[in-house]
Order: C-alpha cells, then structure tokens, then sequence
C-alpha cells in the first residue's frame, strides 16, 4: 500500500500564471484599498476643515450682527472689521475654488453688505460717536442681505461635498 | 506707448480714512480731494502722466470716502479725461476699484452734465476745474 502524502511537483507554466493572477490581483485589490482610502482620507480631511472654515466666518458674522443691532460697534470699528473680513474671506475663496473646484459667492454678498451700510447717511453721520445706531431702514435692508450671505455659506457646504479634490500637476524637473 | 506714472498712496494722507464730508469727520472724502486728489491729478495732467492712487494697506474704506473723492474728480475733469490719466490699485480690496470704475466714475458724470449742486461742508483753498476747455483755479463752491 502506497503511503500517500503530499508530493510536491514544481508548478507548471499554467500553474505560475494562476499564481501570478493571485498575487497581482490581491496587491491591487491591497493598494487600492490602501490608497484610495487615503485619498479619501485627506479628501475629506481637506473637505472639513473648509467646511469648518466657512462655519468660523459664520459665526463671526452672527456676532457682529449681534453688536451691530445691539448699538455695541462704531462706525469705525465697523469699518475695520469689513476690512479684515474682506481678507479673510478672500483668502477663503481662493483656497477652496483652487483646491475644489467650487466658486463661491460669499465675497460677492460681503462686499455688496460693506458698500451699503459704510454708505448711508446715517453711518457717515454718526462716525464719530461712540457707537452707530442703526436704524430701522438699514436693519431690514442689511437683514436681506444677511439672508442672501446665509445662502451662499450653505451652498458652499453642499457645494464642498458634492466636489473632488483638484489633482495637482507635478512640476517637471529640469 | 505707456506713459509714465505718479504714485499717490490714501496711506500717506492717513491710515484711518474717513467719512464723505468734512463736518462728519476727520480725514473725510471731501478733504481728501481738495488737498490731495484734484492738485495731484492736475500735477499728472500737465505732466502728460498716469496718476495711479494705491488704497491698500489703510484700515478700511467708507464707500461714501471713496464716492466723494474720486466722484469730485470726474465733476471737476469729466469722465472722460479722468479714466485717461488715472488707474486705482486695491489689491486687498479689489471691490473698490470696481466701485469707483462702474458706479462712481458714471454717476458723478451723470451728476456733472445735469449740474447738480455739489456739496462742500469747509472752506477750502482754490481748486482746478475744466471749463470752457481750460483749466482754471478757483474757488468754484462756497461752504453752505
């Protein structure tokens, strides 16, 4: 009676090209696994952190909206803040139509905002008070406009997720 | 062929620009142009220069400020002669220049040629005004 074990024969060309059908199928399905994991890691990483960045602009909005209806700012802190504003949410822009490929309208609507109230009798009138009170007439004008900026934060949230990350072209070497 | 330019900088009249009209406040539109803008931008004219005004680095605009400065210039030029010989720089606000090429320029010539009134709120010195095809120096608004 024969024992049977296990007898190694060396694989055949057939058995090599199953093998090697494996092994290339396996890193593949490893690499992909790894790397688009990790891109969609960074992806929503990058994501986040502008969605973070547009909820900061938010809030620093609803704050000075609080001081302006509230009689809390003058007219040349105001002035101030619609600079820096204006820089912090220009640099915002860039960075996200840039890396995102989404076009925002956040400035656009600031800007529409800063034009109007630094414009108005009643805020060039009262510049050198202590604070700027607002009237009845310019708060609903400057809550329409606030709508309008609450709109177009929102649509760059949908608009940050709906996007892909840019792909960045590798500079040639010389 | 490009002309030659002079650089006038908003920073070295002030950092804290002001409101429209001198009675509002310090550093305001109106004074700005009448010791600044209009000698300036006649200096560039009679020169055969480009006067390019940079508003960057101040702590902020009033549109009003900008409104009253550089509306006065194309009340007292035409717009005509204004948009030859000048060009704005507002690189951290590039809203403005927008402002006063689109809206600012073609409102005051509209004001110009129906001759609306011009509000001036100090006594200032004498100031260059086109008339007649000349430039000519006076005191063209008296203080209300």
């Amino acid at each position: 009676m024969d024992t049977t074990g296990v007898v190694f024969s060396f694989p055949s060309t057939s058995d090599w090209i199953s093998i090697t059908d494996i092994i290339v199928t396996a890193g593949i399905g490893i690499w992909i696994g790894v790397t688009v994991q990790r891109n969609f890691a960074i992806s929503r990483s990058v994501k986040d952190y502008f969605i973070l960045e547009s909820q900061e602009i938010r809030e620093q909005y609803r704050i000075f909206l609080n001081d302006l209806f509230q009689h809390k700012s003058s007219s040349k802190n105001i002035k101030e803040w619609f600079k820096v504003m204006t820089l912090k949410i220009s640099v915002f822009e860039d960075f996200l139509k840039c890396e995102l490929r989404v076009n925002p309208e956040v400035l656009i609507v600031h800007n529409r905002f800063k034009q109007f109230l630094t414009e108005t009798e009643e805020f060039n009138d009262q510049y050198g008070a202590d604070t700027f009170k607002i009237t009845n007439n310019i708060k609903q004008s400057v809550l329409e406009i606030h709508r309008e900026y609450l709109c177009a934060l929102a649509s760059i949230v949908i608009d940050i997720n709906k996007s892909r990350r840019q792909r960045r072209r590798k500079k040639s070497r010389k | 062929m490009e002309k030659a330019i002079i650089e006038l900088k908003i920073l070295d009249y002030s950092e804290y620009t002001g409101p429209r009209y001198v009675i509002q406040g310090d550093h305001s539109g109106e004074d700005y142009y009448h010791t600044k803008l209009n000698q300036s931008f006649y200096s560039a004219l009679k020169a055969g220069k480009k006067l390019v005004v940079d508003l960057d680095n101040t702590a902020g605009y009033l549109s009003s400020f900008l409104d009253e400065a550089f509306g006065n210039l194309v009340y007292d030029f035409t717009h005509e002669i204004v948009i030859k010989n000048i060009d704005i720089v507002s690189n951290q606000e590039p809203d403005w220049r927008e402002m006063i090429f689109k809206k600012v320029f073609p409102d005051w010539e509209k004001r110009r040629i129906q001759k609306d009134k011009v509000r001036i709120t100090a006594n200032h010195q004498e100031w260059i005004r086109l008339r007649d095809g000349e430039y000519k120096s006076a005191i063209w608004i008296q203080q209300e």
